[in-house]
């Protein structure tokens, strides 16, 4: 992974709300946007459906940078979702760079579902981010392959 | 009358009026300046309870396993049920307001003998001075330890010298939740400051913090000493033992060492009432405070929130304000 840094591309990992962030990243799509196919999508009911633990996983299976998008404040669909996880992830942000992991590893953004142009904005600042910051180095864990059967 | 001999009388009082079932204290401990958690539950044992300047373990968990055990037995009649008692520090009293915050009891359950605080003796350091095998036997006495040694010598240690770390910084002397309460409180130094180590650890580079971080949380052997002593840390299962899906390593890699200590501390975020048991609990001296006081600190300055000082209000993370800080999201 390491050793080919010259042909390294970034590898985000980014937690969508079903709602806003989702649909803003269709819209993206259907109105053919260019951003960088760095990304993979997981779609989440909500963005305080995250919890610590699943950022923290990623960053120990190899991903380069972990984005966790959810509705404007006021606008969850379930009234305050996403003003539990503003709490949750300004404490963890400041949290895991306090350990000593780079700072732009963690990375947060609220995308409205008409926020097509915004979401491809948001790829493009976190891949670029991500691409100065190298690959992932600490918290990357070696995981034995599973056995061929 | 002193402290040890208050706390004796209101525990007699309370198991022979039948107030209350048990009382949750402290008893002498085998060795030197230790003492032991213990339940006492005959009115003729209340002599037993000690009170002194070495009951550093927290007695909160002590109490909420005892409710929730009393709970499961078949017998058990929620409107029969008497009073747990127990003798709380201002530590232990925090994490009370923590549990009743959580649903855990309800403040009927308890009957809290709050004692003020006098900073405890961090019982390793003295071993490490007197050596523990020749230490035969010891006890304070005023602003001296003194100590008989396996020899028969005798030495004086300034008690000041030997305080708990975690005490030494703590301003938080009154006990939030209590019935009776007794002593007097004795107050750190007015230029501690409990953030000290946060304070110096931030200061360093990202780099030199990650070095540091291996190499304190390298030597942890994961023998859960933290978790099992921490007030906050009671949870049925916890996600360090799940194994499907199995969050983290059962063993001592280095980034399952760093996964577990950064989300067990992490949950703890707005529930940690410094009470230090896990850094006095850590067999390998990591500085586990070091981590848990940053989330201490945070809370407080971004959410202007002090973990177990109020049970009406609500936990910082299970609620939240309009204008919370807002820069880290794009």
């Amino acid at each position: 992974m390491a050793d080919t840094r010259n042909d390294w591309e970034p590898k985000i990992l980014a937690f969508l709300c079903t709602w806003c962030s989702y649909a803003g990243a269709d819209l993206a799509g259907v109105s053919r946007l260019q951003y960088p196919p760095n990304v993979r999508v997981i779609k989440v009911p909500c963005s305080a459906r995250v919890k610590p633990l699943y950022l923290i996983r990623a960053l120990m299976e190899g991903w380069d940078g972990v984005l966790v998008s959810g509705c404007h404040p006021g606008d969850c669909h379930y009234i305050a979702g996403n003003y539990a996880a503003r709490r949750r992830f300004t404490l963890l942000k400041e949290f895991v760079e306090y350990f000593g992991l780079e700072p732009g590893r963690l990375n947060f953004s609220w995308v409205s579902a008409s926020e097509g142009g915004k979401y491809a904005d948001v790829i493009k600042t976190v891949v670029d981010r991500v691409r100065e910051l190298g690959p992932a180095r600490r918290m990357v864990k070696e995981y034995a392959e599973p056995e061929k059967v | 009358m002193a402290v040890e001999d208050e706390i004796r009388a209101k525990a007699r009082e309370l198991l022979a009026s039948g107030k209350a079932e048990v009382v949750v204290g402290f008893v002498a401990g085998t060795v030197p300046l230790t003492a032991r958690p213990a339940l006492i539950k005959e009115a003729a044992d209340a002599d037993r309870l000690v009170w002194n300047r070495c009951c550093t373990p927290g007695l909160a968990r002590y109490v909420l396993d005892y409710i929730r055990d009393r709970r499961k037995r078949r017998d058990f009649d929620a409107a029969k049920a008497k009073k747990v008692a127990v003798v709380a520090k201002p530590c232990d009293a925090r994490a009370l307001v923590t549990y009743i915050q959580e649903n855990q009891f309800a403040p009927g359950d308890l009957f809290v003998v709050g004692v003020h605080c006098a900073p405890m003796v961090d019982r390793r350091k003295v071993f490490e001075e007197v050596g523990a095998y020749r230490l035969e036997e010891a006890r304070v006495d005023g602003d001296a330890i003194v100590i008989t040694t396996t020899d028969g010598g005798e030495e004086r240690l300034p008690l000041g010298d030997y305080v708990d770390a975690s005490c030494a910084v703590c301003a938080r002397l009154e006990p939030p939740l209590a019935d009776v309460t007794y002593g007097e409180a004795v107050a750190p130094p007015a230029d501690a400051d409990p953030y000290a180590r946060v304070r110096e650890h931030e200061a360093r580079g990202s780099d030199e913090r990650w070095a540091w971080l291996e190499e304190e949380l390298g030597r942890c052997i994961r023998c859960y000493a933290c978790r099992q002593v921490c007030p906050a840390c009671y949870c049925e299962e916890c996600f360090a033992e799940q194994r499907n899906p199995a969050w983290i390593g059962p063993a001592t890699a280095e980034e399952d060492l760093v996964a577990f200590h950064l989300v067990r501390v992490f949950h703890t975020a707005g529930r940690c009432v410094e009470c230090g048991e896990c850094e006095r609990a850590c067999p390998m001296n990591i500085q586990l405070r070091v981590l848990s006081e940053k989330l201490v600190k945070d809370v407080a300055e971004k959410f202007g929130y002090v973990a177990g000082e109020d049970a009406e209000v609500s936990p910082p993370l299970a609620t939240y304000k309009p204008d919370d800080p807002n820069e880290d999201f794009m």
